[in-house]
Parts: C-alpha cells; structure tokens; sequence
C-alpha cells in the first residue's frame, strides 16, 4: 500500500473504514510522516524531556485513531496538527496530574477542534471486566477476534489462522464468541451490569 | 444449535448494517417485542465493543514495539547506509571471486579419489590437551567454545525496555507454592482451595477470579492469604497496575514489609514514564545502607540499569 500520494480525507476515510489498513497507516504517520519525532519536539517544548514525548507520542497516537474512528475529527485542520493538538493537551493532562495546583492556559488550543480531543476510553470496570473475559477465551480466539474486527473475510480468517475453509472459520468465529460470552452467564452480576448500563 | 447460528449470524448483519431495509426494520420490530431478543443483541453489541477493544490493546502494543525497532534503525543516517549497502555488495563480489578461484585451483575429487574423512586436506587443529574422561563431550565443549555475540549494549535511557526489565526482576517466590502443598483443606474455604489450585497450575487468571472472591468482611484471614497470591496472580497475567495496588496495600499492612516494596516497585516498572519517582523513591529506600533492606542489592542493580 503506497500512502505517499494519499490526502488527509483519503487517510480518515481509511481509518473509519478499513481497520485492516489502521496498523499500516498510523505507521505510516508517526514514523514516515515524522509524527514521531514532532511530538517529542512539543513535549519538549512544552517542558517534558525525550521519554516524556515518546510516551505522549504513543498514548496521542492510539487517542487520534479513536476519535477520527469515532468521527469526532471533523476535518477542520489538517491531519498532522490535530495529532500534535492532542499530544498538547494530553501532556497538559500529565502535567496538571503532577502538579494540579499549577495554571494551563486553555488559550494554547486551537479553537476550532479543542471539544473533539478529548478521547473517550472505556471505563476500568468495562476494561477490568474485558480482560478478564478475553483472558479466558484464548490466544488463537483473541487472533480470530482480531481478524473478524479488522472486518477480513471469513475465507481469508480460514487462509490467516490455516483452517480448512470459511465454514471452518464461521464456527471458529462463533465458538470463540460463545466463549466470551460463558464469562458473562457464569458471572450474572457483569450482565446485570452490561444489560443496565446499555439500556 | 443451528437456529442460534442462524440468529446469531442475523444479529450480527444487522447491527452491521448489512439486512436489506425492509428486513432490517421487521427485524427491529420484533426485538422491540421480544425482550430475550432484545437482551440477545445487547450482548452482542457489548462483545463488538469487547473486540474494539482486543483491537486496541493490540495496537496498542505494536504502537510500543514499532519505537523499540526504530530506535534501533534512527540510529543510521541514510547516507550511512547506503555506505554499509556498498561495503556489502563489495565483500559477496570478492567472496565469490574467491570461491570461483579455489574451485578452480582444487577441482572436486571424483568419487573414486575421495578419500576418509580423517586425510581431508583441511586442517584439523591439534587437541589442546589430552582428552580426559570426565571432559563433557566435544558437541559440548565445542558449543561452549563458539564465541557469543553479545548485543550491544543500549546506552540511551529512553531506550530500555521496562516491561523485560519488570519481569527480569520478578521472581516468584518458592514458599508461596511450597505453602500451598501444606495446606489442608479442612482448613480454608471452597474458593480459596480452588483458587491455590489454580494458581498451582499457573492459571493465573482463573486464580484471579477466586481470589477476588474473598471478602475481607466475611474472612478476614483468608483475606490476607489471598491478597498476596493475588497480587502475583495479576502480575503473572501482567496486569501490572492492579498487581502494583496490592503489593503496596501489602506492604503497608505487613510487619515485613520488605517482600512486597520490593514486588510493587518492580509491578511499577512497566510504566516507567508514569511511575517515575515513586520508582526512584522506593529504590532510595531500599537502597539507604541504614535501612538494611533484603532486597538492597537487587535494588541496587535495578537501580544502575536506569539511572546511569
């Protein structure tokens, strides 16, 4: 996949649509593109040293594949700027962690998608409850998983994980669901749990 | 068995988008009207949610890996290895110069002049000493005479990397299986006994879920005996920020304390970046001549690798 010549939109529109190409164009854009080394250069602008904009690099990366997944870029500034607001605004978040009585001016984001960088991450009892569950399932289930996420066709889960045919695959595929699924009927407080907060 | 595929393969289309409009809201219809339906796809959303995030853990951890391997690589500037590329190319071209020289020089003995391995026109290097009986065999001292290729030592900080360096300094302890084999069963309950069994058998996670079962309320002691099975049960399973909790609840509680600070500052590792000064303030800790720590010269090791 050659993503020199692709534009912002063609990325975005990749990101929200084919999580099978996620993998190769965030690595595209955080060590072709330079992402990498311009979100150590702001954290180190901005106070931190080169493992503190490394770290914020990583975690800005994962929150930007969420939020234009989700939709909440809204394509108002370009790609690489967004990217980099949310490396300043999550290392503001640190900072204001470290030192909470200290002042961040709200002025330093740029106004047009400040309400979109916020990331919404699942709750640690959701998380707690994922690991869990998928702890029990198993390595070659989480790989199905995967592959079923990253929407590859069942032919192709069949080639990927060497079963017989995409008939193999669809009941790998349901097996492997019905697995994750055990957890909740044999833990009915997580399903009380799901089933309210879901309604 | 085949009519819940059949369901479960349309639940799935539909909240993938993928029933034809009519069908879709028919579809819709009936799960308002029927709530075990309407319970079916609820779980079926919630495990969507539970593969985005498979998804992104898992990206999350190439995220990691990419900047270990191109740390690696930054290091040579293009023009460098373009340089090496050359030298490459330059050293086949003169071996195979060589080689073509040599077979030129010695043709291949036809098989009727080949001749016992023993007067092969190789050199063979004289025994540095005579062979002794007790010598382990020459596979293995030859194996032992094979030159290691140490890798080159990181010299960056940032280039360290925290979660091999966590689990090089974890060990588990041998009396926490040891007291496992000792326990009668008459004297602990169902879900502790199954718990030990599982930790025995290194299912880690399955302990986890016995283990927390246990109230502190209800019993107290064996509270206690969970708690530190637990914390090793989440490190095992590398959840490390859990692991960290209770060691330091732990270490807290405790009379020897020394055990768990060491546990929880290693269980702090993975997160270095978060980490950092209660990393370095416990190492401090343990490493003050005064305080006589168990754990000091561990300590001590751990923190050269990441401080000098």
């Amino acid at each position: 996949m050659n993503l020199v010549n692709w534009n912002d939109k063609q990325i975005a529109e990749a990101i929200q649509n084919q999580p099978s190409k996620v993998e190769t164009i965030l690595k595209y854009l955080y060590h072709e593109k330079g992402w990498q080394k311009a979100a150590v250069r702001l954290v180190k602008k901005l106070g931190g040293n080169d493992f503190d904009g490394k770290d914020a690099g990583q975690d800005a990366l994962l929150a930007f594949y969420k939020n234009v997944r989700s939709g909440k870029f809204l394509g108002e500034s370009a790609l690489e700027s967004y990217y980099l607001q949310i490396v300043k605004f999550n290392w503001f978040k640190t900072l204001r962690k470290q030192k909470p009585t200290a002042e961040y001016d709200a002025q330093q984001f740029s106004d047009t998608e400040t309400v979109n960088l916020e990331t919404d991450y699942i709750s640690k009892e959701k998380e707690s409850y994922f690991e869990k569950a998928l702890a029990q399932i198993g390595e070659r289930c989480k790989k199905i998983l995967i592959l079923k996420y990253e929407e590859y066709s069942l032919k192709e889960i069949a080639k990927k994980m060497e079963l017989k045919n995409d008939n193999m695959a669809k009941k790998a595929l349901y097996r492997c669901r019905l697995k994750f699924r055990d957890f909740l009927e044999k833990y009915p407080n997580w399903k009380n749990l799901i089933l309210d907060e879901a309604r | 068995m085949k009519q819940d595929e059949q369901l479960f393969e349309k639940i799935e289309n539909y909240l993938d988008g993928n029933l034809p409009k009519e069908e879709a809201t028919r579809f819709e219809q009936q799960i308002q009207n029927d709530s075990k339906l309407h319970e079916l796809v609820k779980m079926h959303r919630f495990e969507r949610e539970g593969m985005e995030y498979l998804f992104e853990k898992n990206l999350k951890q190439k995220i990691n890996s990419w900047d270990n391997n191109y740390a690696e690589v930054e290091v040579l500037p293009q023009e460098k290895k373009m340089t090496i590329r050359f030298i490459l190319i330059g050293l086949m071209i003169l071996a195979s110069a060589f080689l073509f020289w040599w077979a030129t020089k010695n043709p291949a003995p036809t098989p009727q002049e080949s001749t016992p391995e023993t007067e092969t026109s190789f050199p063979i290097p004289p025994p540095e000493k005579e062979l002794n009986p007790n010598d382990p065999p020459i596979a293995e001292r030859k194996k032992q005479d094979i030159p290691v290729k140490i890798p080159k030592q990181k010299s960056h900080k940032k280039e360290i990397n925290y979660l091999a360096l966590a689990k090089e300094n974890y060990e588990l302890p041998q009396d926490l299986i040891i007291n496992l084999r000792g326990l009668s069963p008459e004297k602990s309950t169902n879900v502790l006994e199954e718990g030990f069994k599982e930790f025995e058998n290194k299912n880690f996670a399955k302990a986890i879920l016995k283990f927390e079962k246990i109230s502190a309320t209800q019993s107290p002691t064996e509270y206690k005996i969970a708690q530190k099975y637990l914390a090793h049960a989440y490190f095992q399973v590398n959840d490390f920020p859990n692991a960290a909790s209770v060691f330091q609840k732990l270490a807290a509680e405790n009379l020897l304390p020394e055990e768990y600070e060491w546990f929880f500052t290693v269980s702090l590792l993975p997160s270095y970046s978060r980490n950092k000064k209660t990393i370095e303030s416990m190492l401090n800790q343990m490493t003050d001549p005064e305080v006589e720590h168990d754990f000091a010269k561990q300590a001590q090791k751990l923190k050269s690798e990441l401080f000098e």
